[in-house]
């Protein structure tokens, strides 16, 4: 490894012009072991982080160029444009999707550069839709990078292709053609190292799924940025990547805060609304919670008022809690114990709301839904956040003032009615203890339509109504406590799910979609 | 702060707290008596929007505060309302801490009807510290709990709270502060800061221990936050328990992969065709195409 050239193609991009600390540190440490670095951004970069950037990086070439077609595109033009210096002997891909390196590579590059029989390498593989190397992190001899095959992957056109075309033409294609140009490629950690036991259909991407075995038991040096800002998987244990990252002691955490900071930053907006607006929000799950906190910048406006509930977990994080009154600096904060799960969160909320005097025409019930480990978790997440797209708020505002007969406004696939009018019986679990609610409370419902999922807008004079006879606190007295489910047995916190529907339609007023 | 320091405050003078950032280990601790007790959704109001210090209630029970046990429960919702703020002190477990300052021999009473309140809306405990400031407490031989009633200044307070520091024989003591007259904050921390500084050069290891001893409780309350963090993870493991998990891993994940992938992403007008299919195949009734309040399947 000493003796061998060795050149690094990395591509960058940010929406602020920016180098982050972490990808700065990154190619600190890849330059510090011999490589030389190309860097390609994505983006323009502003002067003075290309000077920090060469002040801190030897041997470090920068090139911008448009924003289009990713990482691949970008390692396509450094190919057409020679931009490789002719002496390498090992190529490296990699880009800013990772942070890292959590422990020094040079081991793994000894190791791996080792093995004369290798021909292709990265971190990790994976194999859904075909075994390959993830391209986060390539390495690839000159016999390799030279040739036909190598070329030919290179030559699609990946500025017209959608993320998925890019994944499918770049990536997945990158290994299966070296492949069956007679490379042999593989793996740092395979991922039957990992999940011995796998299918490959069910094979999974270890860097999301298993990201701390991978650290913890194999010395995997990075954890992916999107796993701890957007998380598509909701993995809920992403939280400890600080606590990891201090045990053993080899990278700086505040990398990863600074650019979670960018990340919120760069989405973060404040709108203008023609009505007051209260924002009920329980948040749960500390794993999704910058990526939820984007979708809430859609609601900032000086008409807002946020109330946020908070779990255990991210009552006890005080990053979290600095981000959160960073980008809600008027926000109201709480931490209840948790009874009720979402539902006593959102009542306890609007019990401050009552007692603290704040008007607002809507209030938006809303929390951190997931649905863990489930392959429609995300689809059903993103149909229920639909209330809160942009365009999606000027039509609920729309249709409130246009028609004061809707009390509640939620996702139209989210409406359902379990009332079995033959047997008078709703066909859940909860069905005696919505009857029993039905009792106490004295509702007169026709209309046995609800908002499943409990996120909704409604009219706050509707709760406002029930509440100043039942007050919040009488009613979250009857929640069940902890993470109370409805597999098995009816539950009140699952009857109260459809309760806000039937309140609504006793005081007159009905459920529709959007 | 060397001492858990509490500064009281009527909650009818919130509104003349100085705008300061208490240090560690101080809190500021809103009184309610039966005087003032009308006032307590005005504090609510007020507090709810505030961020910068940690706080907690003080029930003061002298002199008949609350004649009954239903006027003690009045204020009961209020209290567990303001509890829910993120920023009230729950010292072990996230319990609150509430102090109740009372000669009342019956105070059990009260605490005992605090303790039910706060219970029913999820908390496990209370946590109590019963002070009685009527008598004059400032004899660290004698009690844990010291007193310093400051009216228009901190003048003597200097030399109160050095003769105290400096007989301190352990570390469980806790320092309350009644400020007549709230304005006078930053001079009574300015004061305390000194004697501080001047017990850490005059009793450099006193001062040390007590030091490490703020650090070590901190510490302990930090791994007990941690430990309901991970009760309150294994809970959510266990009732998420991945279904793929299962021995049927593999019948589920086709299931739902065949949900997403053959009926979900079909369009809606497709879907609804079918539904008119099932009238006329006889499998569904035609009423319900148009409403959710009638039999929708035919058996």
């Amino acid at each position: 490894m000493r003796t061998s050239k060795l050149t690094c193609l990395f591509v960058h991009f940010n929406a602020g012009m920016k180098i982050n600390q972490y990808i700065i540190a990154y190619l600190e440490h890849l330059s510090g072991i011999g490589f030389e670095i190309i860097f390609i951004s994505n983006s323009q970069v502003k002067q003075e982080y290309k000077n920090l950037l060469t002040e801190r990086v030897k041997n470090c070439k920068i090139f911008e160029r448009e924003n289009k077609g990713a990482d691949f595109s970008a390692w396509k033009w450094a190919i057409e444009n020679n931009v490789i210096p002719e002496d390498t002997d090992y190529l490296l891909l990699t880009n800013d999707s990772i942070f890292g390196p959590l422990f020094p590579l040079t081991p793994i590059f000894e190791s791996m550069l080792a093995r004369p029989e290798i021909d292709f390498w990265g971190l990790t593989d994976n194999y859904h839709r075909g075994w390959h190397i993830q391209s986060y992190f390539v390495c690839f001899s000159k016999k390799v990078f030279t040739s036909d095959a190598f070329k030919k992957v290179f030559q699609p056109d990946f500025g017209k292709m959608t993320k998925q075309e890019i994944i499918i033409q770049g990536e997945l294609q990158l290994s299966a053609a070296l492949v069956n140009a007679g490379f042999k490629g593989a793996a740092y950690i395979p991922y039957q190292l990992v999940n011995p036991d796998f299918e490959h259909w069910d094979a999974k991407n270890s860097t999301h799924l298993n990201w701390d075995q991978l650290i913890e038991q194999f010395n995997f040096p990075f954890v992916k940025k999107e796993l701890l800002l957007q998380n598509p998987e909701n993995i809920q244990n992403t939280d400890k990547i600080f606590s990891i990252i201090q045990k053993y002691g080899f990278y700086n955490a505040e990398y990863i805060k600074e650019a979670i900071l960018d990340y919120l930053s760069s989405n973060d907006a404040v709108h203008s609304f023609p009505n007051k607006i209260s924002v009920l929000c329980h948040l749960y799950y500390p794993g999704s919670i910058y990526y939820f906190m984007t979708r809430l910048f859609t609601l900032k406006s000086p008409q807002t008022q946020f109330i946020f509930n908070l779990s255990t977990s991210l009552y006890h994080n005080s990053f979290v809690l600095e981000m959160l009154e960073k980008f809600f600096p008027g926000a109201i904060i709480l931490y209840t114990p948790n009874q009720g799960r979402d539902i006593g969160g959102k009542v306890a909320a609007f019990e401050i709301l009552m007692r603290s005097g704040i008007e607002s025409d809507y209030t938006l019930i809303i929390h951190d839904k997931l649905s863990p480990h489930t392959p429609t978790g995300v689809e059903w997440r993103n149909k229920l956040l639909k209330i809160i797209n942009t365009t999606v708020i000027e039509k609920v505002f729309r249709k409130f003032s246009r028609n004061n007969k809707i009390g509640i406004i939620t996702t139209n696939d989210f409406i359902e009615n379990e009332y079995d009018a033959d047997r008078n019986i709703f066909t859940c679990t909860s069905s005696d203890n919505i009857f029993y609610f039905i009792n106490k409370y004295k509702l007169h419902v026709t209309d046995y339509k609800f908002a499943a999922g409990t996120i909704f807008w409604i009219r706050t004079s509707i709760l406002r109504h029930f509440f100043s006879t039942y007050p919040p606190l009488s009613v979250r007295k009857e929640f069940e406590k902890g993470n109370s489910l409805d597999f098995d047995k009816g539950t009140n916190i699952h009857a109260w799910e459809r309760l806000f529907s039937f309140i609504t339609h006793s005081q007159g007023f009905k459920t529709i979609g959007i | 702060m060397l001492l858990s320091s509490f500064f009281i405050v009527d909650i009818d003078k919130f509104n003349a707290l100085p705008d300061i950032e208490l240090p560690e280990n101080a809190f500021l601790s809103y009184r309610i008596t039966s005087a003032n007790r009308s006032h307590i959704d005005h504090l609510i109001q007020k507090i709810v929007l505030q961020k910068k210090n940690a706080f907690c209630i003080m029930i003061d029970l002298h002199g008949d505060a609350f004649k009954t046990g239903d006027e003690f429960e009045q204020i009961m919702t209020a209290l567990v309302s303001l509890s829910f703020h993120f920023k009230y002190v729950k010292p072990g477990q996230d319990n609150p801490l509430i102090i109740f300052d009372s000669s009342v021999e019956d105070i059990d009473k009260y605490v005992a009807i605090a303790r039910d309140r706060f219970i029913e809306q999820g908390y496990a405990n209370i946590e109590t510290v019963i002070i009685n400031s009527s008598t004059n407490n400032n004899d660290v031989t004698k009690e844990k709990n010291l007193y310093f009633r400051l009216q228009q200044n901190s003048s003597g307070l200097f030399t109160s709270y050095n003769d105290l520091i400096n007989k301190i024989t352990s570390t469980s003591y806790a320092v309350f502060y009644f400020l007549e007259y709230p304005e006078i904050l930053p001079d009574v921390l300015d004061t305390i800061s000194k004697v501080e500084i001047q017990f850490k050069k005059e009793s450099p290891q006193a001062y040390h221990l007590l030091e490490e001893n703020f650090v070590l409780t901190k510490k302990e309350q930090e791994a007990q936050n941690k430990a309901g963090i991970l009760e309150e993870q294994l809970e959510s493991v266990k009732n998420y328990q991945n279904p793929s998990d299962s021995r049927y891993k593999k019948q589920i994940t086709e299931l739902l992969y065949f949900y997403k992938y053959e009926y979900e992403i079909l369009p809606l007008w497709y879907k609804r065709f079918g539904h008119i299919i099932k009238v006329l195949r006889g499998q569904r009734t035609f009423k319900s195409l148009f409403r959710d309040n009638v039999k929708k399947y035919k058996n």
